[in-house]
């Protein structure tokens, strides 16, 4: 799996993921549904796909880049539990704040 | 659907999901369409000829020479899921050796967007009407045309058009002999 750095955050939230999803689908689908009808009245079969990679685009530009909207349902992270004091074993670095790297290393609440 | 390039990735397979679907809905929307047509065609000056075949055995064949005039219009046939037409143009006919012979005289390819409707008068064939031996003479052809249907999203389809007409062609041959004949 490619996995790039971008320069700027990317990420959404899990809420935020799925209200990305379920919108590019029903664009698709949409613009899909309309340029059927307007092809086969127009007996066109081009006209369908223009309408088609017109909805592409207008969801690509909708759904791919990380809009504020998608960011309104952080995941709450449980405050850091202080660690003894000289301890060599592993230091969470998980803060409030859920940057994209830490995401990963930060122990989910699902495990187990 | 956390990465950007995840986003991406699914957005694509989506879209050509939907496409196979409406491509799927397309062939649907077709599939009992006929296509059929109705042309006119006849054959003028039809003559034969007595010539060295020199493309297949080397003995002489009957060769026929005939002009062609056309009439249609296919602009009907063409929906949205027909991408272009192949016409071709056969002579049928039948000799003491053969049951059936058909020969092709004429082909053509229309494309969507191209001018379906055709009046052609005095065309030659495209392609030589060799006969396999010497039995052209007061022979009556049958000129038929068909078509493919080449489809967007489909089966390939072979239709015969409405119409055809024969004609026969004459007792003897024409000897082309007259440019040579007066050298002196």
């Amino acid at each position: 799996m490619i996995d790039i750095e971008w320069p700027f955050a990317t990420h959404m939230d899990f809420r935020g993921q799925k209200m990305a999803e379920r919108l590019f689908q029903v664009i698709i689908v949409f613009f899909g549904l309309i340029g059927f009808i307007v092809g086969y009245m127009m007996q066109q079969f081009s006209m369908t796909i223009y309408s088609v990679l017109f909805g592409v685009l207008v969801s690509a530009f909708l759904t791919i880049p990380p809009w504020p909207i998608y960011r309104n349902n952080p995941v709450e992270w449980q405050k850091p539990v202080d660690a003894k004091k000289d301890s060599n074993g592993n230091k969470n670095n998980s803060s409030n704040k859920s940057t994209p790297k830490d995401t990963r290393k930060a122990k989910p609440k699902k495990d187990q | 659907m956390h990465s950007f390039l995840s986003r991406l990735n699914t957005l694509f397979a989506f879209t050509i999901s939907v496409l196979a679907a409406l491509t799927l809905g397309v062939f649907i929307s077709t599939y009992f369409e006929q296509y059929h047509g109705t042309v006119s065609i006849s054959a003028n000056k039809p003559i034969v000829k007595h010539m060295t075949d020199f493309s297949a055995n080397r003995k002489k064949n009957d060769l026929g020479v005939l002009q062609l005039d056309m009439d249609m219009n296919l602009n009907p046939l063409f929906d949205w899921n027909v991408k272009q037409l192949f016409l071709y143009l056969t002579a049928e006919y039948v000799t003491p050796s053969n049951s059936l012979n058909q020969v092709v005289l004429w082909d053509k390819i229309i494309q969507r967007g191209e001018n379906a409707q055709l009046n052609m008068r005095d065309v030659a064939t495209k392609y030589y009407f060799w006969d396999d031996g010497d039995h052209l003479r007061s022979n009556n052809v049958t000129l038929t045309l068909a078509w493919n249907i080449i489809s967007n999203a489909g089966r390939l389809l072979h239709v015969r058009a409405d119409g055809s007409s024969s004609f026969i062609f004459p007792d003897e041959y024409v000897t082309s002999r007259g440019k040579n004949s007066g050298r002196e």
